[in-house]
């Protein structure tokens, strides 16, 4: 008698938690918002992936994918995360996790949105942020992990305490500074027309490898700790680069057609 | 009158001296002869006071035009500094402020790169204790290498050492004290790299410059 009640919770609970499964999918469904106005949008606490993608067709639209999916909860979503947004339109994902957990966040949204992710603080979350199509200003804060963002034009603000940059933008962007500070890694690539100033800090040695466009760097493959400026097409605006460790690329990427 | 009809005058006077037409009238033809027929000599002298007179005007307009201008540069160039002082503070007090990264940074580039405006190490350390923003602080820090022989950086930076958490940060303040090679500021890498908390990264890069 003892083991057939056993079975039947032990059935009981496995009912509930596919149940629950069910719902969350369906409920994650629900989260796509058309028409948006949205001047802005900050992205802080989401435990996983972060996989961001700009759309031309003003909607928001999140999907929570991964074999951990279940175990969030929480927010008015159940999914570990707020979505809200003031009078100004400017919008916000509030998570409610500071750790890695195998989720992933697929978030698209208006790509002339300004976007902010600010994972600082105690955040330990050191799954991979990938953001390709954002059109507007980006700024990028995170303790660890790496950062991936494709057709950028910016400005852009990147400060990651521990990892690895790629960065390709479609455009530089000569509204004002960008500001790269990542301990990792760095490759940027720009397009071949763009018009830029490099000005970089170097505090530590830094293997250097540099496109044959940029102007007098006059400078090796092994850059010493020091401050060096270059321009690629006599550009002012200024990329302020702080590399620590590691590799610097700088490079023009085949010119794109239109 | 011209010259020529002023000796008409002077020989028709002198050849009818027996014309008289009452006394003030012979007054005043003997002033008139006594003029006309003044020698060169006086004339020269009264043209030479004439020219002296003209000079010494010359001389004093331009000196009341040349105090006037002086007067006006100068309170133009107060107000100047006043206005650049002015915008230096306003721009120091505005970086901090709820902005976005691009906003601050096109501000402080503006603040550095302006010939009359000016920065010194107290603003920059100013501008660095105000912010959140890494990137601006970073931007403040690299500067600072120009002020290393001042004493209120090196404290500064010692303290920072002490309480910063940003490998981003720490390790530009490393660099500096480095440079300075101070005993203090050794002495502080030191305990630096004795704290167990600190970013793996730090002391990495601690152990790079071999203390």
């Amino acid at each position: 008698m003892k083991r057939i009640l056993f079975m039947l919770l032990i059935c009981m609970g496995y009912q509930v938690s596919a149940q629950r499964q069910k719902e969350i999918t369906d409920f994650v469904q629900k989260w796509r918002i058309e028409n948006v106005s949205m001047r802005s949008i900050s992205i802080s606490g989401l435990p996983g992936t972060i996989e961001i993608t700009g759309n031309k067709t003003q909607t928001i639209d999140i999907e929570v994918v991964g074999e951990e999916v279940y175990l969030l909860q929480g927010g008015a979503t159940g999914l570990g995360f707020m979505l809200s947004k003031d009078k100004n339109e400017h919008y916000r994902i509030q998570g409610m996790g500071n750790q890695t957990m195998d989720v992933t966040y697929q978030i698209s949204l208006p790509d002339d949105a300004e976007l902010s992710i600010d994972f600082g603080g105690q955040n330990n979350n050191s799954a991979p942020w990938k953001i390709q199509g954002m059109k507007g200003e980006i700024r990028l804060l995170r303790m660890k992990g790496d950062i991936e963002v494709e057709g950028a034009i910016g400005p852009v603000s990147v400060v990651n305490y521990n990892g690895d940059l790629k960065l390709n933008y479609e455009r530089f962007s000569q509204i004002g500074p960008h500001s790269i500070s990542s301990l990792g890694d760095i490759s940027i690539h720009f397009d071949p027309r763009d018009e830029l100033r490099v000005e970089l800090n170097a505090h530590a040695e830094i293997k250097l490898e540099i496109g044959d466009e940029f102007e007098d760097p006059d400078v090796g493959p092994r850059l010493t700790k020091g401050r060096y400026e270059f321009s690629l097409n006599q550009g002012s605006n200024p990329l302020k680069l702080q590399a620590y460790k590691g590799r610097l690329i700088l490079n023009t990427k085949i010119a794109w057609e239109e | 009158m011209k010259r020529s009809d002023e000796f008409k005058v002077a020989r028709m006077l002198d050849e009818l001296p027996e014309q008289h037409a009452g006394a003030s009238m012979d007054q005043k033809f003997a002033r008139l002869k006594s003029r006309l027929s003044s020698a060169p000599e006086v004339q020269a002298k009264h043209r030479s006071k004439r020219i002296g007179y003209s000079i010494a005007a010359s001389i004093l307009m331009f000196g009341i035009g040349f105090l006037l201008a002086n007067y006006l540069h100068s309170d133009r160039i107060e107000h100047l500094q006043s206005a650049y002082a002015d915008m230096r503070s306003l721009l120091i007090q505005s970086l901090p402020a709820d902005q976005g990264t691009n906003g601050k940074l096109r501000a402080f580039d503006h603040l550095i790169n302006s010939e009359h405006i000016g920065y010194n190490a107290d603003e920059l350390i100013q501008i660095y204790e105000g912010t959140e923003d890494e990137n601006l602080k970073l931007a403040a820090l690299n500067l600072l290498d120009g002020f290393m022989d001042e004493q209120d950086v090196m404290s500064f930076l010692e303290e920072r050492l002490e309480e910063e958490e940003s490998p981003l940060l720490l390790i530009p303040m490393i660099n500096l004290i480095t440079e300075a090679k101070t005993r203090k500021g050794m002495d502080a890498l030191k305990r630096l790299e004795d704290q167990d908390a600190v970013h793996p990264a730090v002391k990495d890069h601690l152990k790079a410059i071999e203390l």
